[in-house]
């Protein structure tokens, strides 16, 4: 190896003058074109564009579309919910008419009045109100879409959690600023719904009930003051069932929204009253009350010469059916029992049951559940 | 007039017993005429204190205080006058009612299965006027929608009550149509213990002048066939149940179920 090692070291005396001779040619050469090809690539001009030439093009004649479009043809639904008839106004505007009317039989008859339409008048309330100062005013809202009125999903223990938050905070708004809330308010004298079907709850605050809406998660909040009927101070509480959401706080002298019913389904957990709620009253056996059973809640003071506010919410979790009873007791005043044994209470109310309500009612009510014609009433003015 | 409209529900058909209703009307209403006392002018000048009558062809019967009935030729008579008329003169009219049903769009998902949904009836009522003297008042068209009880007898619910005015301009042939809604469900209470509800039961179209006299009632209750009944049906709102008779009635409430 060492000897091979040596052989290539260095010039090799004796080798031909002709391959030195063609090296130096081979190296000259190379230089010489390296030069010149790198001396050319850089003298090579830059491409220009160049704009081809203009073809000439005959103008296309303009075809109505063939796609015929149905006068009923209707856009297809989004999953946003939008409030309609906001504001109410009697359907009717007639220029003065003279008189009242005869009737066909001659006098007496007085013919139609002028009133707002009846029909508007729901068991959630009235679009105006019906007893100024004495109104409980109703907010809707879903927690099925957002602000915005857009799709968004509430699981059911999303809403119990919703509703939990809110009235521990004190009922304060900013917490349900997330979700949609229908511009229409409603005005009532009472919280009473007797079961039907959700289905169709929500449409008297201008929510469409059709396939555009979905009507669960939702919740509608009553805001009103009461004031004790007697001259001095009495003790009530208040009785009922809600399916699914039934709340009740008072504030004002002693209490500071004091929960003082809480009906909710069993399996809801709105308020803490739930854990101590008596649902065995003074020891009887629980009565039917719609398709459940009634509970009976804390009892209340009120002074005769305090204004209480008083919070009440409602709502209805997975749909299906719907109820919301709200009746109340006073201490020491007997009542007539119905059959089952349960003492036949008035239901809730800070003003006059308007008459077309009430019998809206009592088609849904089984008879001797609950009394809407007591005068017992929390009226303000 | 009312011989004519008489005939004519007649030929289509309908019930025998509507002939008490139109007599009883035609004679109500004329009574219902307030006789009111004016200063009549013709185009010359002349004047002459009397209360309107009738209009029998070109001519216009009065009555002066004293009882002394005259005929006043409608062409001679003052621009005032012939406006006066055509406010006065009951126009003579048809009604058509036409009755259109649809199912009220509901949300699949959450319909529950005992609940049959609500059929939306809408009922477009066209009134024309057939008498050819022009009439420039208002008519009040007085329309109720009654809903029969399910599993009742003789019971029906006032589901639609409205009032629409009424004009019939020259200027659209003497024409007016107006339509209005009611709404009927029949579902199966959750007691499980009945099927209840409402379903389409009739309608009742009442045309008063400004005085509040009956100029045409329209109906397809057979058993409305009273002046009576029709003026007891007027006053009852929206949700009222009422029988045959028109009598109120009590609220029928859901049944108990021993549990």
């Amino acid at each position: 190896m060492k000897n091979a090692a040596k052989k290539v070291k260095g010039l090799v005396k004796g080798a031909p003058a002709g391959a030195l001779i063609s090296a130096g040619i081979h190296l000259l050469l190379f230089l010489g074109l390296g030069s010149m090809v790198v001396f050319q690539f850089i003298k090579t001009p830059e491409p220009q564009f160049e704009s081809p030439p203009p073809v000439e093009r005959k103008k296309m004649e303009l075809k109505k579309p063939k796609v015929k479009v149905k006068n009923s043809t209707r856009p297809k639904s989004v999953s946003r919910i939008m409030s309609k008839n906001v504001q109410s106004m009697p359907s009717v505007q007639l220029p003065e008419l003279s008189g009242g009317g005869t009737g066909l039989t001659g006098g007496g008859l007085g013919g139609f009045d002028l009133m707002p339409d009846l029909t508007e008048m729901s068991l959630f309330g009235n679009k105006k109100s019906i007893s100024v100062g004495n109104d409980l005013v109703g907010t809707f809202y879903s927690f099925e879409y957002d602000r915005r009125g857009n799709k968004i999903d509430c699981g059911d223990f999303e809403w119990d959690a919703i509703i939990a938050d809110y009235i521990a905070s004190g009922w304060n708004k900013f917490k349900l600023a997330p979700y949609y809330r229908s511009p229409q308010k409603l005005y009532t004298a009472q919280v009473f719904f007797p079961t039907h079907y959700s289905e169709w709850g929500p449409s008297n605050f201008g929510i469409p009930s059709g396939p555009d809406f979905d009507p669960i998660h939702w919740i509608v909040h009553y805001e009103g003051k009461i004031k004790s009927p007697r001259d001095k101070p009495a003790r009530f509480r208040f009785w009922g069932m809600g399916d699914d959401a039934l709340v009740a706080s008072i504030s004002g002298g002693e209490y500071n929204n004091t929960v003082v019913a809480d009906f909710s389904w069993d399996w809801f957990e709105l308020t803490k009253l739930r854990s101590n709620r008596q649902s065995v009253p003074d020891g009887e056996q629980n009565f039917s009350l719609g398709h459940a059973n009634n509970f009976v809640g804390e009892w209340f003071t009120l002074d005769p010469n305090e204004v209480y506010d008083i919070d009440i919410l409602i709502g209805e979790c997975p749909g299906g059916r719907f109820s919301a009873y709200l009746m109340v007791e006073e201490e020491g005043v007997m009542l007539d029992y119905n059959t089952e044994g349960m003492p036949i209470l008035p239901a809730f109310k800070t003003g006059e049951i308007p008459d077309v309500v009430r019998d809206q009612l009592k088609y849904i009510l089984i008879k001797g559940q609950a009394n809407l014609d007591h005068p017992l009433m929390f009226n303000v003015y | 007039m009312m011989k004519t409209k008489l005939i004519n529900r007649l030929s289509a058909g309908r019930c025998l017993r509507s002939v008490f209703l139109f007599a009883a009307l035609g004679a109500a209403g004329c009574s219902a005429v307030a006789a009111e006392l004016r200063v009549w002018t013709s185009q010359n000048g002349k004047q002459l204190e009397a209360t309107f009558e009738r209009l029998s062809f070109d001519s216009v019967k009065v009555r002066t205080p004293a009882g002394v009935p005259i005929s006043l030729e409608l062409n001679r008579l003052s621009d005032m006058d012939v406006k006066y008329l055509r406010t006065v003169v009951e126009p003579e009219i048809a009604v058509k009612v036409k009755k259109k049903k649809k199912s009220v769009p509901r949300n699949s998902a959450f319909m529950h299965e005992d609940d049959n949904g609500y059929e939306a009836v809408t009922l477009t009522v066209d009134i024309r006027k057939t008498s050819k003297f022009p009439y420039d008042g208002t008519l009040r068209a007085e329309a109720v929608m009654l809903g029969e009880e399910v599993n009742y007898s003789d019971l029906y619910r006032v589901v639609a009550k409205n009032v629409f005015p009424v004009t019939l301009p020259e200027d659209n042939g003497g024409q007016c149509e107006f339509s209005f809604e009611g709404r009927f469900r029949t579902y199966v209470e959750y007691t499980g213990a009945e099927t209840r509800g409402i379903e389409y039961g009739g309608y009742l179209i009442v045309l008063s002048d400004a005085r509040g006299k009956v100029v045409h009632v329209e109906t397809d209750l057979a058993w409305l066939n009273t002046p009576e009944k029709v003026d007891r049906l007027r006053t009852f709102r929206y949700f009222t149940f009422l029988n045959q008779e028109c009598k109120k009635r009590s609220v029928p409430q859901p049944k108990r179920v021993a549990q």
